[in-house]
């Protein structure tokens, strides 16, 4: 086993806990909010008690407009990344017109725990890139306490640009932690993450480069788009797929197209290293680092592009390993919406209007719609059945039209946003999945009850996703 | 990058501003147009007045709101619209100037449209500006706008639909498969016939992506689902609605067409089917074939297409206004007509923009003009097979603009009636309207909501066990078949306006000795 430990990193490692507290999620909720929030169930409980009607008419009126804002907003974006195309895209001509000894040095850091099973197809993955081995620095990050993945590395003869790293062991024992000891150990004007089981495009790294070139300095993040390699294994993984077909190629470049903050996906986020480095890396206390950081550039000027270019991961095809995956995927976008929303006020000075309404209707939206929609699936259901009179009292006239517009129009929208998703991607064979997507909704929404539960006892706690279950161990044809 | 951007962000206002004017002008048109036909003429079309009928009783029909009556005798899409325009003022929407409102944003919305179509493609000013005041102009789109009919909003669909059909078939670009299936949703709703075109349509997209190398299965499945979805889930919301509050499934379709002049069987036959599951075709077939255009043909299949787009919509009601009487006949062919001018007119833009902006090279890969001999032939079977189901020419060529023809209807007759019906609204009687025309006098009335309007002129036992001595029931004709279901009642003649006659229910008693014939038309109430 290789020793190239870097320096002494536990210090950089918690930087934004240290030196940006305020945009940490070690504390969940701050006292302001904790004081704000027992008010709002105390105000909540009174009218419950007093007026029980009232308070649930403008509960309902709130949220139906909600959702009519929130569905017309995110059709708006999908239509703008229709309209034109957003992602930077380059020819195989353009790339090979880039003067390989003016590239600029490459970090990949790929962390691994318990990832044995993956760690040749990876290998075999990443020795694909297109890119001069001299200027690519692959660092492995490898757990201290994971014997077997450091049993694995020993095992394969990897190429010289190849390095793995051992994460000493330390709370919290998260995947943003070890990245930030990476990139901390790192020092290469550009980075990349990578997961175990991802299969990148071997262009991308120099798509990179070259849109890292076109645009302006304040750019200082591309995202990849992500997606499945695994597409076809179930009926979950096909949904899942015309999910991410929708995310990473119609919303997020969408998103960016308007100049919003982008919740970046897990992995394929290329970074210029230093203003990273001066942004405190990622918060390690935070269970989806990626979407936080995300919020965290924009608020401090600094911006997301997309690049098109796809990474192909493993889709996770088995129930309740994808509902751990969900559940920690909902409790970090709770935790990001409480860590941002701390200073109200202030955020909507760092994000600007639109920026701060894209944030609500993007991170706070999308947890929103999690929690609403089995309660209004329930209160259809029971209204068809029973046609109780409490539920005919809160939607009077006004409000049962734009009720009846959500019902209709609302969810029509959102299923023919997957199907477009799969259109564009050129799945035709999902298309008819893509149709029932609602019951996927539904599987979401108990993933971010469980968040729910979860973001209240073990707020820090990383649920591991399982690899190389679907296909991810066959090694890349 | 800054003056790129600026100069960028300059050519972004410009093309608002032309937008903008190009509406503002259309709209002030046909406004005016419609204005003076509804004031000066009394001029109306029975399926705007009717719409706009229908959103006033929505939103001011008492004791309830009726949503059962968003066009349930005819499709939705107009009714709806007409809402917004409805809740602003209902004194406006019962003076009917409404209708030209409607119509003058629809018409205006089009011309923007295809202003925007001829940018994108390329076209200069001077072969855009003619094309889009050709179709503002026209008086097959003018007619119907200025009377704030829902042929214009089908014409606003079938222009996005053949416009994003076009740039589909170009370039297979999502976007287009979506504004294609959108746009067809809103004619379906707009009109039932429309069915004809959104099958030729998908007929066509089918065909392409059956001719892709690869994957030829899974593709034809995957982009009719996705161009058909918004299609299917809408119309079956429109029929699932109509299930739940009128108990029939079917009841709009049925009510749509069960006032039709003609037997069934003649429906099925060419009038119908032929025109409108040809067209479609031929314009798909046409665009086909003059992909690749050579340098003098190219302009010559435009200019034939001007043609086509200018003459036939304009032909068709003319020769066939005699066919039928109210909505019968002419009622499908009006949709055809004006399915020609929207379809000619953005298919002569995109052989237009080929012929002026592709490169000398392809110019010289011509094909022969077969779609235009397709469409040309195609048009004179269309003619030769209704020929001869008993088509008159009408008397002049001025006829078709006043009323006449499909366009529009004298509402004369409807406006004396509307006073005596509004009187008795105030004495607290019921008033009930048999024929289709009779959305006029409710809406005319000024109290649309208070009226029971019934599309077709036979007798409704439902309602007519409503009525009660002293209601009033107004008749385009039978009367006897009404006094046949009154039960103990009968009807007494009042008065009469037009062929409208007012009769008052009576106990069938004293029928034998209420006084005979009728009072003079001149009478008031």
């Amino acid at each position: 086993m290789p020793d190239q430990q870097p320096a002494n990193l536990s210090d950089q490692v918690l930087k934004v806990l240290h030196e940006r507290p305020d945009e940490c999620a070690y504390w969940t909720l701050i006292r302001t909010q904790k004081i704000l929030l027992a008010a709002a169930l105390l105000v909540a409980a009174v009218l419950a008690v007093f007026h029980g009607y009232l308070l649930l008419l403008v509960l309902n009126a709130l949220a139906i407009t909600f959702y009519i804002v929130h569905s017309m907003y995110k059709f708006w974006l999908v239509w703008r990344s229709l309209e034109h195309k957003r992602e930077l895209a380059y020819t195989p001509q353009e790339l090979a017109d880039l003067d390989e000894e003016q590239l600029p040095t490459y970090t990949i850091l790929v962390p691994l725990y318990r990832e044995a099973e993956v760690l040749p197809n990876l290998v075999a993955c990443l020795s694909k890139l297109d890119y001069p081995t001299d200027k690519l620095d692959i660092m492995l990050l490898i757990e201290e306490d994971d014997a077997e993945t450091k049993e694995a590395c020993d095992s394969l003869k990897l190429p010289a640009h190849f390095r793995p790293i051992i994460v000493p062991h330390s709370e919290p024992k998260t995947k943003p932690k070890a990245c930030n000891y990476g990139l901390y150990a790192s020092g290469s004007d550009l980075l990349v993450i990578y997961d175990a089981e991802d299969r990148p495009e071997p262009d991308q790294l120099k798509k990179a480069v070259a849109a890292f070139t076109d645009l302006p300095d304040n750019v200082i993040c591309l995202q990849a788009k992500l997606n499945y390699y695994n597409q076809r294994h179930n009926l979950l993984t096909r949904w899942f797929t015309s999910e991410y077909s929708v995310w990473f190629d119609l919303f997020l470049p969408g998103l960016t197209s308007a100049r919003a903050p982008v919740p970046l996906g897990g992995t394929s986020n290329h970074f210029k290293a230093d203003p990273l480095k001066e942004l405190g890396g990622w918060d390690p206390f935070n269970v989806t680092e990626d979407c936080d950081l995300g919020i965290r550039m924009h608020k401090h000027g600094c911006y997301t592009a997309m690049i098109d270019s796809t990474t192909w991961e493993e889709a996770n095809g088995e129930l309740f390993s994808w509902l751990r995956q969900r559940s920690r995927w909902v409790k970090g976008y709770m935790q990001t919406y409480l860590v941002h929303m701390r200073r109200p006020v202030q955020l909507l000075r760092q994000l600007g209007p639109s920026g701060f309404f894209a944030f609500q209707m993007t991170i706070g939206g999308s947890l929103l719609c999690f929690f609403l929609n089995p309660i209004y699936w329930l209160m259809t259901a029971v209204w068809f059945s029973i046609q109780p009179e409490i539920i005919s009292a809160i939607f009077p006239p006004v409000i049962f039209a734009l009720g009846t517009f959500c019902l209709f129009i609302g969810n029509f929208v959102f299923v023919y946003l997957a199907v477009a998703g799969c259109a564009n991607r050129q799945y035709y064979d999902l298309i008819k999945y893509a149709v029932l997507t609602p019951a996927y909704w539904l599987l979401m929404s108990i993933g971010a009850y469980k968040a729910l539960v979860q973001l209240i006892h073990r707020p820090h706690y990383w649920e591991k996703t399982d690899h190389g279950r679907f296909g991810g161990g066959v090694p890349v044809g | 990058m800054a003056d790129a951007d600026r100069q960028h962000r300059l050519i972004s206002t410009w093309h608002r501003a032309e937008g903008l004017l190009l509406f503002v002008l259309t709209y002030k048109v046909v406004q005016y147009a419609g204005m003076t036909a509804l004031v000066f003429h009394q001029l109306v079309n029975w399926d705007g007045l009717s719409a706009l009928a229908h959103a006033a009783d929505v939103l001011y029909r008492e004791p309830a709101i009726n949503l059962a009556l968003i066009g349930f005798v005819e499709p939705p899409a107009p009714a709806l619209l007409y809402l917004p325009l409805v809740a602003l003022s209902p004194t406006l929407a019962q003076s009917g100037f409404f209708t030209a409102y409607f119509g003058a944003i629809i018409l205006g919305l089009c011309a923007v449209l295809l202003n925007t179509l001829g940018r994108r493609l390329g076209l200069p000013w001077w072969l855009r500006y003619p094309l889009v005041a050709i179709m503002v102009l026209h008086p097959v789109s003018l007619s119907y706008a200025a009377l704030g009919s829902p042929m214009t909003l089908l014409l606003f669909a079938i222009l996005g639909m053949t416009k994003s059909l076009a740039a589909w078939g170009e370039e297979q670009h999502l976007r287009d498969l979506i504004g294609c299936s959108l746009y067809a949703t809103v004619a379906l709703l707009t009109r039932y016939e429309a069915a004809f075109v959104v099958a030729a349509a998908a007929l066509y997209i089918g065909a392409r992506c059956a001719m892709s190398k690869s994957d030829r299965y899974s593709r034809v499945e995957g982009t009719l689902i996705a161009f058909l979805l918004p299609i299917v889930y809408f119309g079956g919301l429109w029929i699932g609605a109509n299930w739940l509050i009128m108990g029939d499934p079917w009841h709009s379709l049925a009510a749509t067409f069960a006032g039709a002049g003609a037997p069934t069987e003649e429906w099925a036959s060419a009038v119908l089917v032929l025109p409108l599951l040809i067209f479609p075709f031929c314009y798909a077939l046409a665009y086909h074939e003059l992909r690749l255009l050579g340098p003098w043909r190219g302009g010559a299949a435009a200019a034939l297409l001007m043609v086509a787009a200018i003459a036939m919509p304009l032909l068709w009601p003319r020769l066939y206004a005699g066919l039928g009487d109210g909505a019968s006949w002419w009622s499908p062919l009006a949709s055809v007509s004006v399915t020609v001018l929207a379809a000619s007119l953005v298919l002569a833009m995109v052989i237009a923009a080929r012929y002026l902006n592709e490169p000398e090279s392809r110019k010289q890969m011509h094909r022969p003009l077969g779609g235009t001999v397709v469409l040309a032939i195609a048009g004179v079977l269309v003619l030769v097979a209704i020929r001869p189901m008993g088509a008159t020419l009408p008397t002049s060529a001025g006829d078709a603009l006043k009323g006449y023809v499909a366009f529009a209807h004298s509402a004369v007759a409807e406006q004396e009636a509307a006073p005596r019906v509004a009187f008795e609204l105030r004495r607290g009687r019921q008033v009930v309207i048999a024929g289709w025309p009779g959305f006029a006098i409710a809406l005319f009335s000024g109290e649309a909501g208070q009226v029971t309007v019934l599309p077709e002129v036979r007798p409704d036992e439902k309602v007519a066990r409503t009525l009660r001595p002293g209601d009033l029931l107004v008749l385009l004709e039978g009367r006897d078949e009404w006094d046949g279901v009154l039960g103990d009642y009968a009807t007494t003649p009042e008065w009469t306006a037009g062929q409208w006659q007012g009769l008052r229910i009576i106990q069938a008693a004293e029928k034998d000795d209420a006084a005979p014939g009728l009072p003079p038309q001149s009478s008031r109430p």
